[in-house]
C-alpha cells in the first residue's frame, strides 16, 4: 500500500477566488467549536461553578497564571488572551486531529491540474489544523508580531532598537534571531503534528490493531507539549522583550522548550 | 515555499481565523471568567474580612461586658462599703445622743433631786423650828422647872444642831 503524505494541504473547493483546504476547513471548525463551548461555558455563570463552568474557569485560571508570572502582572494580563487562545486552539486543533473523520480517514474526489487536463484524486476531507504550515506560520506571525509590538509599547522605539542593537556589531544576529524564531516556532508545531499524523497512518497500514492505540497516545500526549511550547516560548518572547535584555535567562527558557 | 504549502491566502484565512478565535474567546471566555473569578476572590476577601470584624466587634462586645461587671461590682462594692460606713456613723450617732442624752437626764434629774431634798431641808428646819416652839410651849405650859426646861431646849438644839 503507498501511503500518500503530502506536506501541503489538499485543496478540497473553491470559495470564489480562494482555494479552500482541507486544513481551512478543519480550523475553522476548531474556532466554532471553541466559540460554542466557551459560549456554553459562561452563558449563565454561576458564582458557584458547576463542573464544565469550573473547567473552563481552571483552563483560564492556568494560562493567566502563566502569562502573569512570566510577563509580569501588567503585560501578562494583557497578552493574556492571545497566549491563553494559542493554547487552547493548539490543543484543540491538535487533539481534534486524532479524532477519526480527521485526517486520512474521510476522502473525496476533488479534480486537481494535472500535466494533461485535470485529474480526480482522493485527499482527506479534514486535515488536522496544525499540521498545515500556513496556519502555524500564521501563529508564528502573530506571536513573533505581537512580542515586537510589546517591546516597543514597553521599552519605548529607542529602547527596542536599543535593545536591538546592543552591541551594535550583533544587529544582525538579533534580527535574525527573531526571524529564527518564527520559523522555529511554525516549523516545530507542524513538525511535530505533521509527524505524529504520518507516524499513526504508517501505524494503522504496518499493524492495524493495538498498535496505532499506542501511538495515538502518544499523539494525545505530544497534542498537549506542542500547546504548551508554543504558549510558553510566546510569554517567554514576550516577557524578554518587555523586561529590556535578560538575554541568558531567555536563551535558557528557549533550550528548555526544545 | 510550494513545496511546503505555503500561500498567502491560506496564511492570511488562518490568521483571521485566529485572530477571531482570539477575539471572540476574549468576548465569550476570558472576560467573563476572569470577571467571575476576580468578583469570587473579592467575596472570599469580603467574606473572610467580614468574619475577623464580626469575630473583633464580638471581642469587643465581650470586653465591653467584662469591664461593665467589673465596674458594676465595684461600684456595688463601694456602695455597699459606703453603706456600711454611713450605718456605722449613724450607730455612732446615735450611741453619742443617746448617751449625751442620758448623761443630760441625769444631771438634771441629779439637780432636781438636791433642790428638792434642799427644799425639803428648808422646810424641814422651818417646821422643827415651829413644832419646837410649839413642844416647849406646850411642855413649858403644863409643867415643867428650869433645870428640865434648860435641858430640855439644849438637848433640843443640840438634835437641831446634827439635823443641819
Amino acid at each position: 500500500m503507498k501511503i500518500h503524505a503530502p506536506l501541503a494541504a489538499e485543496t478540497i473547493f473553491h470559495l470564489g477566488p480562494i482555494p479552500v483546504t482541507n486544513s481551512m476547513l478543519t480550523s475553522v471548525l476548531v474556532v466554532i467549536l471553541l466559540l460554542v463551548l466557551a459560549w456554553l461555558a459562561t452563558r449563565k455563570m454561576q458564582l458557584i461553578p458547576g463542573r464544565y463552568q469550573a473547567m473552563w474557569e481552571m483552563v483560564v485560571e492556568f494560562l493567566l497564571d502563566l502569562s502573569v508570572d512570566t510577563a509580569g502582572k501588567k503585560v501578562g494580563r494583557i497578552v493574556f488572551p492571545l497566549i491563553a487562545t494559542f493554547f487552547i486552539f493548539i490543543l484543540t486543533a491538535n487533539w481534534m486531529g486524532l479524532l477519526p473523520g480527521i485526517g486520512p480517514s474521510i476522502y473525496v474526489e476533488v479534480a486537481e491540474a494535472a500535466e494533461h487536463g485535470t485529474e480526480i484524486v482522493h485527499v482527506p476531507l479534514f486535515r488536522a489544523a496544525n499540521a498545515d504550515l500556513n496556519m502555524t506560520a500564521a501563529m508564528a506571525l502573530l506571536s513573533i508580531t505581537i512580542v515586537q509590538i510589546a517591546g516597543v509599547a514597553v521599552n519605548g522605539v529607542r529602547g527596542y532598537l536599543k535593545h536591538l542593537a546592543s552591541p551594535i556589531l550583533l544587529t544582525p544576529v538579533h534580527i535574525v534571531s527573531e526571524l529564527s524564531h518564527i520559523i522555529s516556532l511554525a516549523a516545530r508545531l507542524f513538525g511535530n503534528i505533521f509527524g505524529g499524523e504520518v507516524l499513526v497512518t504508517v501505524m494503522y497500514s504496518l499493524v492495524p490493531v493495538v498498535v496505532p492505540a499506542v501511538f495515538l497516545g502518544l499523539e494525545v500526549l505530544f497534542g498537549f507539549i506542542q500547546a504548551l511550547i508554543f504558549s510558553v516560548l510566546s510569554i517567554v518572547y514576550i516577557a524578554l522583550a518587555t523586561a529590556g535584555g535578560h538575554e541568558e535567562s531567555g536563551e535558557q527558557a528557549h533550550a528548555a522548550a526544545h | 515555499m510550494d513545496k511546503l504549502g505555503i500561500n498567502p491566502v491560506a496564511l492570511l484565512w488562518q490568521l483571521v481565523a485566529f485572530s477571531l478565535l482570539v477575539f471572540g474567546l476574549y468576548k465569550l471566555l476570558y472576560k467573563p471568567v476572569l470577571r467571575m473569578l476576580d468578583e469570587r476572590a473579592e467575596r472570599i476577601r469580603k467574606g473572610m474580612e467580614d468574619a475577623a470584624k464580626a469575630r473583633e466587634m464580638a471581642e469587643r462586645a465581650q470586653e465591653e461586658f467584662e469591664k461593665r461587671i467589673a465596674e458594676a461590682r465595684k461600684e456595688g462594692q463601694e456602695i455597699v462599703a459606703q453603706a456600711t460606713q454611713m450605718s456605722e456613723k449613724l450607730r455612732q450617732e446615735i450611741l453619742e445622743q443617746a448617751r449625751a442624752e442620758a448623761e443630760r437626764m441625769i444631771a438634771k434629774e441629779r439637780e432636781r433631786l438636791t433642790q428638792e431634798r434642799e427644799q425639803a431641808m428648808s422646810e424641814l428646819r422651818a417646821q422643827v423650828a415651829d413644832l419646837s416652839i410649839l413642844v416647849a410651849q406646850k411642855i413649858v405650859g403644863v409643867s415643867l422647872d428650869e433645870a428640865a426646861q434648860r435641858k430640855l431646849i439644849a438637848d433640843f438644839l443640840r438634835e437641831a444642831g446634827d439635823l443641819k
